[in-house]
């Protein structure tokens, strides 16, 4: 799995915003984009090797030729998952989507309704009206007394098929900069999940966990509860490449500063992925996860978790 | 990804057998023939990622040809799963011969105390000779004192350190001996008891289709995850191809639905015909808690076995 960062270009300004650093640290400039050159040039150089592609920024809505984009994918079998606030009009391009037919869904990421001006939410509801068959939604927890339940309020209110929710932790940057749950919240932030969770199987919705949680964050009953919530457990560090301006590629937003490389420096996807798995590899040594603890962790030997996100390790 | 019915016979007479309707004596015994082995091979091949069969019975050792079909699939790059009770005087020989072999084997076996001496020689001999290649499967019943022997089994053999747990299922016709629901939190309960003592052996649990969530409170589904055996619930299908070519959905819907394979193309268009005639079903539920709960999907428990959610509406 990979994503095609489009845009630095984003009308949002989420605290807790992983890209910020990107356009700063990449010496670019805001006009940066990855273009339909770059792209094309990518598929070629692995073809048949991408079965989706992530879309994002930025804000994808923002690119000026995110439909060419998906007209790439579509024609080499390529789906696409789409990452959008949705707060600015949907591009033309969108219009001749046929639902069923062209492979592509979206997430929206959501905020609380305060973080919108009218306009901006207008735009998100009238996506959302009209996209609602391919379109769910992801929520990045940062504030651990943020009411949710406008979460599965949305859901139902704009009758999104896709009653699943992703859910990501605040993460750190690496060397700081925005805004992340420390890791000695994460307890207070486990039981923040456990209740999202359990009203989620109220409202039959099933949630995913992006990477970062860690089992510790739960105690043995929560993690039950979880299951029999019908949460996707996954205690995953398992960063996707993500493919910008220029195809300069890294390995996740948090450890953006540690290793960027050329995204067609190898022959194969594998090798690409090998080589970041060895430059992060290098760069943490034999620690094992971000506590201490982790290294004689039951549940970081099985692989069960793997000790929450890297980026914890240089705060 | 079939399971062929290499033979409808058994040399054991379990109570609880979901397989009992489709199986000899209550029909005629019968082997797969070469022939027919050889076009459901051809059938099953048709689909190239397809490398994986099953062979199970009844007790599939007990097909003279048992030694020849294992070695006709591994000579087509099959990987090999068996299913035996391993208690049959030809285990042994073959358990031997196919030690070394890429051939798994799921051993379908009963408490020890049950065994008499020969089936024991048997089992004995043919777990000394399979090793890691062995996996143990059993289903706990609420009357089982103990369930520790498949641990001590595991390390006497140095068999491969997973446990298959079952809770008995019914066929449709309830002709079989079976976990009735108030059962369940009973058997839910040893099943934590077991993964908690195999975690000390470093052992972990696994779990055949049709176990429903709900069995387990969450504290209980809480220390599977912990003791690294965590609950996979669901009810999902390998067709079951009978020895004469008939596939079935699943032993327990046996008498639900069969049709010859002969009639489909391949058999990813044999599965979605069972799948577009069954799944309608599973809207009934296992209970009526089943129609709130969000794990009633597909990729979670949906109701548990198909089976059991059929029998409990008929019974309504």
């Amino acid at each position: 799995m990979a994503n095609l960062y489009l845009t630095h270009r984003c009308d949002r300004g989420c605290p807790f915003c992983f890209a910020r650093k990107v356009l700063k640290e990449g010496g670019g400039n805001v006009d940066d984009i990855l273009t339909i050159d770059e792209i094309r040039a990518l598929l070629d150089h692995y073809p048949g090797q991408f079965h989706e592609l992530g879309i994002l920024g930025g804000e994808p809505f923002l690119y000026p030729h995110l439909g060419e984009v998906l007209e790439l994918l579509w024609s080499r079998n390529i789906t696409a998952k789409v990452f959008t606030s949705a707060t600015n009009p949907a591009p033309e391009a969108l219009n001749s989507i046929e639902f069923g037919k062209n492979p592509v869904y979206f997430v929206v990421n959501i905020g609380t309704r305060d973080t919108y001006t009218d306009e901006k939410y207008r735009n998100l509801t009238d996506f959302m009206s009209r996209f609602n068959r391919i379109t769910s939604l992801s929520y990045t927890i940062f504030d651990t007394e943020a009411d949710f339940s406008f979460l599965f309020d949305t859901i139902d209110e704009y009758h999104l098929l896709m009653r699943f929710i992703r859910v990501g932790l605040a993460l750190p940057i690496y060397r700081g900069g925005n805004r992340f749950i420390s890791s000695d919240r994460f307890a207070e932030m486990g039981k923040y999940f456990v209740r999202m969770a359990e009203t989620a199987a109220e409202r039959s919705v099933s949630l995913g966990m992006d990477c970062g949680f860690t089992a510790c964050m739960f105690t043995t009953r929560e993690i039950g509860v979880l299951q029999r919530s019908g949460v996707n457990m996954a205690f995953d560090c398992c960063p996707v490449v993500d493919i910008g301006p220029g195809l300069e590629a890294w390995n996740c937003f948090p450890l953006f500063r540690l290793h960027r490389e050329n995204a067609l420096g190898t022959d194969n996807l594998r090798e690409l992925y090998r080589s970041f798995d060895k430059h992060i590899g290098d760069y943490f040594g034999h620690r094992a996860g971000i506590f201490p603890q982790c290294a004689d962790c039951k549940h970081y030997r099985r692989r069960a978790c793997r000790g929450g996100c890297k980026s914890y390790n240089v705060v | 990804m079939a399971n062929l019915m290499l033979t409808n016979r058994c040399n054991y007479r379990c109570s609880y057998c979901f397989g009992m309707d489709f199986m000899a004596p209550r029909l005629a015994g019968k082997n797969m023939s070469a022939e027919t082995f050889e076009s459901i091979v051809e059938w099953i091949s048709r689909t190239p990622e397809n490398k994986s069969i099953h062979l199970m019975g009844g007790e599939p050792t007990l097909h003279p040809d048992f030694e020849h079909i294992a070695e006709y699939l591994l000579a087509r790059d099959f990987s090999i799963t068996v299913f035996s009770n391993l208690a049959t005087a030809q285990a042994p020989v073959y358990s031997e011969k196919l030690a070394d072999l890429p051939v798994s084997w799921v051993v379908n076996i009963n408490p020890p105390s049950s065994w008499n001496d020969e089936q024991r020689r048997n089992i004995e001999a043919s777990l000394r000779a399979l090793k890691h290649h062995a996996t143990i499967t059993f289903n706990i019943i609420p009357d089982d004192d103990d369930s520790d022997w498949a641990i001590r089994l595991i390390e006497e053999y140095n068999l491969n350190r997973s446990i298959k747990i079952g809770f008995v299922l019914p066929t449709l016709t309830g002709s079989n001996y079976f976990l009735e629901d108030e059962d369940y939190s009973v058997v839910a309960e040893k099943v934590v008891k077991l993964a908690q003592e195999a975690e000390k052996h470093d052992i972990r649990l696994e779990y055949e289709c049709g176990i429903p969530t709900c069995a387990f409170t969450e504290e209980q589904l809480g220390i599977l995850w912990d003791t690294g055996s965590p609950l996979n619930s669901g009810c999902c299908s390998r067709l079951d191809i009978s020895p004469e070519g008939d596939c079935i959905y699943c032993l327990p819907l046996a008498t639900k639905e069969k049709r010859h394979f002969s009639e489909f193309t391949t058999y990813p268009e044999a599965k979605r015909w069972f799948e577009n005639k069954l799944n309608p079903y599973r809207r009934l539920g296992r209970t009526e808690n089943c129609f709130r709960c969000t794990l009633m999907q597909p990729k979670f428990c949906n109701g548990g076995c198909l089976a059991k959610i059929l029998l409990n509406a008929k019974n309504i």
